[in-house]
């Protein structure tokens, strides 16, 4: 009996003594953070990682556009997604804008891989290099969190605003290092997209264009960046340069359409990619399902062949559908206008919808998203000339590029200013309509939102969107936007 | 020398003489006292002596005794039998089942077992006859209402579906509120490891095998299995075999049906078309009845021309009745047991199987179960124990545990425009993609084609074994060595049917994954048990466990099948994606539990574990759990003793601490985790800020209770009030996303439950062949966070968490009804006045909560010769939840969707009226600028308390006289209800579901309770 409690005792002390190992279990999915940065292979992954949040369904995945079109005065609603894009269609308050967390993820993965970076195993050129591309991503995510969180620097209401968003330039990977960081000025926010455009000019890549972030991208995310902060020299500067730089290739007439039918768009100077099969993001939550109810561009080609009888069943929800009077903007024999189709019939209605996204990677609900190109840099350029009265010749023949490519007539010469700038805001418009612009044009503007089913006056709650209520419980010293 | 081997001889003669001259021949037949059965193996032996003998296998005998002389005939299983000769030759003995006994024997933990009267802990019992054939796969779900403290609520209504079991409140928010449960010493996995439908791993236990389920409820006696048993254990005993002449064979058959309880009362399509007109003209009050009248036609794809009469006759059809259907249910088992005093086995074999009330969702299941015991020689016994088991559970499209996918039927059935008809006149479904007419409405899929097309199967092969070899080294001293092993392995597979809008233009997807479970635990324990000088006792149980468990998925998904037909993945055109994951834990730990009693009146009780766990930070592995309890046995004090009306009365007090672990393996770590897919490469992103402080979330228990029983135990029970604080919960805490990261898991936080429990069972009547027994029990629960971090009152990002106010406290912006004057929607604001606009922030309190505040049981059995009837209420009070399923439902058409009729009948129609419902305005909304939606929470708030007949069972046992003719030993038949009625103010389909503190959970899409009914037949060989 001595002997059985003595092994016993011995087994015992000696299963606890070999304890620590005892309860050693590895995690074979996930590496530790101490060592995911530290080789090349670590860093390269987490780069792409930053490309993969702007894919997300609250950014260009599509309510960065589809939200903003919905918000918008452009298009209208069609109960026919389950409510989908109702609410923000009429502007009911807290149905706006989302995606605050994804901005903030890829923003903290990038200051991770820029402190890792000094330290890593890459060249000085190619440490340069990342350095770049990271930057113009970083610049990227602060513009679009200012421009749906905040007031744009030169219109802000001062009773209303409560400044710009909170700015994060430091890495955050273990407790110790959680703030509570309150929101940045409006324009300290602007000084800070300045530098990391401005490293990112210098040091950014050449090649990769136009899914990874370039040189070239940095230049025309600056131009946008200056109207937006109507510093209009730096916005006529590098518009200029990034034409210039050779990235993506302003398509003609003939092309034009076909243009907006093929896997990614010749202007592009960035834009998002969707390539893999698994990446579709699904009827539910791609940006195909949200504008129209055709299937993929041999659909939308044959349909006119097809009518009246038999059409094929509906395939995308094609919730949000331009309003008559958007599409009346467009002059008899716009191009442009070819875009717009008659679709299916879903819900007993069967209308024009936008069919810029149409499963054009080959795979349904799975197309690659234009952040930025040429046509846009055109406009910016010239409506930088025009609002600060420069040479307004450029400005005109920028204007007229845009009307001719599009079949319409040029404007004379004895075109006057605020005709131009008319012409500009209508251009805009009618370019770049269903891609995310016209809601921020809107505000950068300081114009209200006149619609039809209730308008939004600029300063309006709803003129910026709220920032998540468990982020202003979780963070005291986070300021809640005016009126929520 | 002859003289001294004569004298020898005459000495021992004369020493003999009085046994030789008394000895007399005995004989004689020992059988059980439960049918009659011979015993074989029987020891039977002079008292006092070393003769002895054995019953044969006819369990007759033969000794020869001292015919002053004593018998002790003792066998394993059955109380021994102390008989005096008294000069007969015959003795036929019955041997009376040990059961009896094993009634009153609390197991406690790694084989111990101690009488009730000496326990010191809140516990309680459930036998295994008690639920036996009910139609319910898992035992956990049985266990409803007949035991206080102990809160079940089934998850939804899928057969062999999860279920929700709270032992003494919610504890936790962020880890889990899930007790631990040990089948016959194997400590389960209790994850539901997914699949497409809701599954239990508790289902893998045919519950007729249960011969005993024991709860541990406080600290006293859970503290010995310390970090994981905060929530409560459960302890499984399945049924052994028992000795006996023959084996003993019996067979359980039983056949039914289940229906739904409930449907819901929705508009017809002429109500539907009339409300829909009011609602676009309340949106667009330009717009004339006529044109108003053309939309709505359009909507539905009608002629634009259709008269009045021809809507009047426009058909309607009923989804709901197609979606939900009656099924059947039937088992049968067969289970064998015997043996002799040295070895004991149980065998059975059973198959189940029941439909939901949903088309093409069902569960089936074999099961087979071996237990033996055998003694190896006089100090070493072995017992090992097997189960078995293949489930198959067909699953609905979108998940039984709730969904909002259109194409659900369990969502979709009452919201499908009735105009819809499901099939066309040929038979082949309506508004197929194919056809080229799509359904009008949102809803735009038809469901029932969904439900017989889509294949969704999970199927899960459980292995349970234990294996236990207990080596006697003294009398006082037994040593045990413990193994047991839990293998599930789940094979799921969803297969979209290329003919379904959902994936007619992939032509077909199929998703595939395999889960393989390992869990493993081995334990040894030294126990000892000694009595001082007859009056002291002092136990002693010194232990080591260690447990570990490694879970590994593959999944696959691809589309583009050549036909419906062929749905394997090989046929698929294009693989989409892979997947894999794995995941594991190791757990160590030594405990020792020390009892000293003094007469059995004097009870205390120590327990201490030291605990250690792989998922927690680098400086906190470790924790000890300590509990002390004592009980004082007052009826067995001398001015009690001789009491006829006490017989028994004890007061139990205890203390201790127990833990929880239920968190993520790795939530400790600092980790970076795969991410998305960009430009073909896979990326890695940050996912965890790690936590090296992280550890136990402890509870600490106090619990005073009461045991008692009076005229002689016709009244017994107990009462206990207990309080447990949940403190350095394990807590996802929200940090500001501006950090990159939503939350880090930290300890803090503290959550209290106080609670008070009663148990009366009483003998109203035990007359002639009457016998009427009543059980009642409730339990009052009041529950309350009491802290959160930094001072922070609420949980950010969670609402329902806040310091001073249960869990699941209801919040939002109080509903005011509607404005008489125009119909709108109207709240309070938080200064009380009424406002068109609901605002976030001013959300609060609403002061009800999602907890029940009583629940309980209510049993009565009525006896009469064979016959007997019981039935179970069960009650379950004070829960307000969110009908979320009316959030739809309550459109009045605002959108394309049907819509209840309660809604239409109550809508705001002229001005003056009083009423809670809106005008009818589509999309829910009117265009006035800044004004919400009509659809807030807080306007669907319901009193989801219910009192149900969960249970009414009418049995005969035919007499033992008609049956011996035909050979058996026993045969019953019964007819049996399961939820026959229940008394809800509740309007969705059922009260009973379950809801969760850190996920959002409702009634959306989930398939409900059912009513079942039942026929069986046990026949004993």
């Amino acid at each position: 009996m001595k002997y059985t409690l003595g092994i016993f005792l011995l087994t015992t002390g000696l299963f606890m003594a070999s304890c620590s190992n005892l309860l050693e279990v590895a995690p074979r999915q996930s590496i530790d953070s101490s060592v995911a940065l530290s080789t090349r292979e670590g860093i390269n992954a987490a780069v792409t990682n930053i490309y993969v949040y702007q894919k997300d369904i609250a950014l260009y995945g599509r309510d960065l556009l589809a939200i903003a079109e919905a918000l918008g005065d452009e298009s209208r609603i069609i109960n026919r997604a389950g409510g989908r894009f109702i609410n923000e269609g009429q502007n009911v308050i807290n149905n706006h804008l989302v995606g605050w967390n994804i901005y903030y993820l890829g923003i903290n993965n990038i200051n991770l891989i820029l402190e890792a970076l000094p330290n890593s195993a890459f060249s000085d050129a190619e440490k340069a290099s990342i350095e770049g591309e990271l930057k113009f991503l970083r610049a990227l995510n602060y513009h679009n969190l200012s421009r749906v969180y905040s007031y744009d620097p030169k219109v802000r209401v001062a009773a209303l605003d409560k400044g710009g968003v909170p700015l994060v330039l430091k890495g955050v990977s273990s407790p110790e290092q959680i703030e509570n960081p309150p929101r940045a000025s409006v324009d300290e926010v602007y000084v800070q997209i300045y530098k990391d455009l401005t490293d990112a000019v210098a040091k950014a890549p050449t090649t990769g264009a136009p899914s990874r972030a370039t040189k070239a991208a940095a230049m025309a995310l600056f131009a946008r960046v200056a109207l937006y902060n109507e510093d209009f020299p730096n916005a006529i500067k590098y518009a200029t340069d990034a034409l210039a730089a050779g990235v993506g290739r302003f398509v003609g007439t003939p092309d034009y359409v076909a243009a907006w039918r093929g896997n990614s768009h010749p202007e592009s100077i960035f834009e998002v990619l969707f390539q893999t099969r698994q990446e579709s993001l699904g009827v539910n939550n791609s940006l195909q399902s949200a504008y129209t109810t055709l299937e993929s561009v041999a659909q939308t080609n044959s349909l006119a062949a097809l009518r009246p009888t038999p059409l094929p069943t509906a395939n995308g929800w094609g919730a949000i559908v331009p309003t008559t009077a958007f599409l009346g903007l467009y002059p008899t024999g716009d191009i442009r206008r070819q875009l717009y189709q008659r679709g299916l019939n879903r819900s007993g209605s069967e209308v024009e919808e936008c069919t810029k996204f149409l499963g054009k990677s080959g795979v349904i609900y799975m197309d690659n998203v234009p952040v930025i190109r040429i046509s846009e840099l055109i406009l910016i350029r010239a409506e930088a000339l025009a609002r600060s009265n420069g040479n307004l010749v450029q400005a005109l023949e920028d204007v007229n590029r845009i009307r001719m490519r599009a079949g319409l007539t040029a404007l004379p010469a004895t075109t006057t200013l605020a005709q131009l700038e008319t012409e500009v805001t209508l251009q805009r418009r009618l370019e770049l309509a269903f891609e995310g612009h016209r809601w921020f044009d809107l505000k950068r503007r300081g114009r209200d939102v006149v619609k039809t089913t209730g308008n939004v006056p600029y300063g309006d709650t709803r003129t910026l969107a709220p920032i998540p209520l468990r982020e202003i419980q979780a963070n005291r010293n986070l300021v809640q936007n005016f009126g929520y | 020398m002859r003289k001294l081997l004569l004298g020898s001889w005459f000495l021992s003669v004369l020493f003999c003489l009085p046994v030789l001259a008394q000895d007399v021949s005995v004989s004689g037949r020992v059988t059980s006292s439960d049918d009659g059965s011979p015993l074989p193996g029987v020891s039977v032996q002079v008292k006092g002596t070393t003769r002895g003998a054995t019953t044969d296998a006819q369990g007759t005998y033969k000794i020869n005794a001292p015919g002053n002389a004593r018998l002790i005939f003792s066998f394993i299983g059955y109380k021994a039998q102390e008989v005096a000769i008294g000069n007969q030759s015959q003795l036929n003995i019955k041997l009376e089942n040990d059961a009896s006994d094993l009634n009153e024997v609390v197991v406690v933990g790694y084989g111990a077992a101690v009488s009730k009267k000496e326990a010191t802990g809140a516990t309680a019992n459930v036998k295994g006859e008690v639920i036996e054939n009910l139609p319910l796969q898992s035992f956990d779900r049985a266990l409803q209402g007949r035991a206080a403290g102990v809160q079940i609520t089934s998850s939804n209504g899928t057969p062999g579906g999860a279920v929700q079991v709270r032992i003494r409140g919610v504890g936790s928010i962020s880890a889990g509120n899930e007790p631990l449960y040990i089948v016959d010493g194997v400590q389960l996995n209790n994850r539901n490891d997914g699949g497409n439908v809701s599954n239990n791993p508790l289902a893998f236990l045919n519950p007729n095998d249960i011969e005993s389920i024991d709860i541990l409820k406080d600290a006293a006696t859970a503290a010995i299995y310390g970090a994981q048993a905060a929530n409560g254990v459960v302890l499984v005993t399945t049924k052994r075999g028992k000795a006996g002449a023959k084996a003993r064979v019996n067979v359980n058959l039983y056949r039914g049906t289940v229906e739904p309880i409930r449907q819901l009362d929705v508009l017809n399509t002429q109500q539907w078309i009339q409300v829909r007109q009011e609602a676009l003209i309340t949106t667009t009050p330009t717009l004339t009845p006529a044109a108003s009248r053309t939309t709505v036609l359009q909507s539905l794809n009608l002629g634009l021309d259709l008269s009045d009469e021809a809507i009047a006759a426009l058909p309607s059809y009923n989804w709901q009745g197609e979606a939900y259907r009656p099924g059947s249910i039937s088992n049968a088992d067969l289970s064998v047991q015997g043996g002799n005093d040295r070895t004991t086995y149980y065998v059975s074999g059973a198959y189940n199987k029941q439909d939901a009330i949903l088309r093409n969702v069902d569960f089936q299941r074999f099961s087979g179960k071996l237990n033996l015991t055998t003694k190896l020689n006089n100090k070493v016994t072995l017992d090992a124990g097997l189960t078995g088991s293949n489930i198959v559970q067909r699953g609905p499209f979108g998940g039984a545990e709730g969904s909002l996918a259109f194409g659900a039927p369990q969502y979709s059935a009452p919201l499908i425009l009735p105009i819809n008809p499901i099939y066309n006149p040929d038979g082949s479904y309506f508004g197929m993609p194919a056809s080229g007419i799509v359904m009008p409405g949102d809803l735009s899929q038809n469901v029932i084609a969904n439900s017989n097309l889509i294949v969704s199967k999970t199927n899960v092969n459980q292995l349970v074994g234990n294996l236990g070899l207990t080596y006697a080294i003294s009398k006082d001293l037994v040593f045990k060595a413990f193994g047991g092993l839990d293998y599930r392995s789940v094979n799921s597979s969803f297969f979209n049917d290329p003919r379904l809008s959902d994936v007619f233009n992939v032509r077909g997807s199929l998703n595939q994954f395999v889960n393989n479970n390992t869990n493993l635990t081995t334990n040894g324990t030294l126990n000892y048990n000694h009595v001082f000088g007859g009056k002291h006792t002092i136990g002693v149980l010194l232990g080591g466990e260690y447990r570990q468990e490694t879970n590994e998925t593959t999944s696959l998904s691809a589309q583009g099948f050549p036909t419906p037909e062929l749905n394997t993945a090989n046929a698929a055109a294009e693989p989409v994606s892979v997947g894999g994951f794995w995941s594991g834990f190791k757990r160590a730990g030594v405990f020792t539990n020390v009892r000293y009693e003094y007469e059995k009146r004097y009870i205390l009780s120590g327990i201490l574990r030291y605990d250690g766990s792989s998922r927690f930070g680098s400086n906190n592995r470790w924790g000890y759990f300590p509990s002390i309890s004592a009980k004082w046995n007052i009826a067995e004090e001398s001015f009690l003793k001789s009491s006829r009306v006490v017989s028994d009365l004890g007061l139990r007090f205890s203390i201790g601490s127990t833990g929880n672990d239920q968190v993520n393996n790795f939530a400790a770590r600092r980790l970076y985790g795969l991410g998305g897919v960009y430009q073909g490469n896979a990326g890695i992103v940050v996912s965890q800020l790690g936590n090296p402080d992280l550890r136990w979330e402890r509870n600490v228990t106090y619990n005073l209770g009461l045991d008692y029983g009076i005229f002689g135990g016709r009244v017994k029970g107990s009462i206990d009030a207990f309080e447990r604080i949940s403190r350095d919960l394990l807590l996802t805490r929200s940090i500001p996303q501006t950090n990159g990261f939503n939350s880090i898991f930290e300890n803090i936080g503290e959550i209290r439950n106080r609670g008070l429990e009663f148990d009366i069972t009483t003998i109203n009547v035990n007359k002639g062949a009457f016998r009427w027994e009543t059980n009642f029990n409730i339990t009052f629960l009041d529950n309350k966070v009491t802290k959160l971090f930094d001072g922070a009152d609420v949980l950010p990002g969670n609402l329902t968490v806040r310091v001073g106010y249960p869990l699941f406290t209801n919040v939002g912006v109080p509903y005011a009804g509607v404005n008489p004057a125009n119909g709108r929607p109207m709240w309070y604001d938080p200064s009380g006045n009424l406002t068109y606009l609901v605002r976030t922030a001013d959300q609060r309190p609403l002061g009800h909560s999602g907890i029940s505040k009583q629940f309980g049981g209510f049993t009565n059995t009525f006896t009469f010769k064979g016959f007997e009837l019981s039935g179970l209420l069960q009650y379950d009070l004070g829960r307000t939840i969110q009908n979320s399923q009316e959030f739809r439902l309550a459109d009045n058409a605002g959108a394309l969707r049907n819509s209840l009729t309660y809604y239409f009948d109550n809508r705001w129609t002229t001005p003056g009226q009083i009423t809670s419902v809106p005008r009818p305005a589509n999309n829910r909304t009117e265009l006035s600028g800044r004004i919400s939606s009509y659809q807030s929470g807080p306007r669907f708030f319901q009193d989801a308390s219910y009192l149900r007949l969960k249970q009414v069972t009418l049995s005969y046992a035919v007499p033992p006289a008609v049956i011996s003719r035909v050979k058996l030993s026993s045969v019953k038949v019964y007819a049996q209800a399961i939820n026959a009625f229940t008394w809800t103010k509740w309007t969705g389909f059922d009260p009973e579901f379950a809801i969760e503190v850190d996920a959002s959970r409702d009634n959306q899409g989930i398939i409900p309770q059912s009513r079942s009914y039942t026929f069986g037949i046990q026949i004993g060989l």
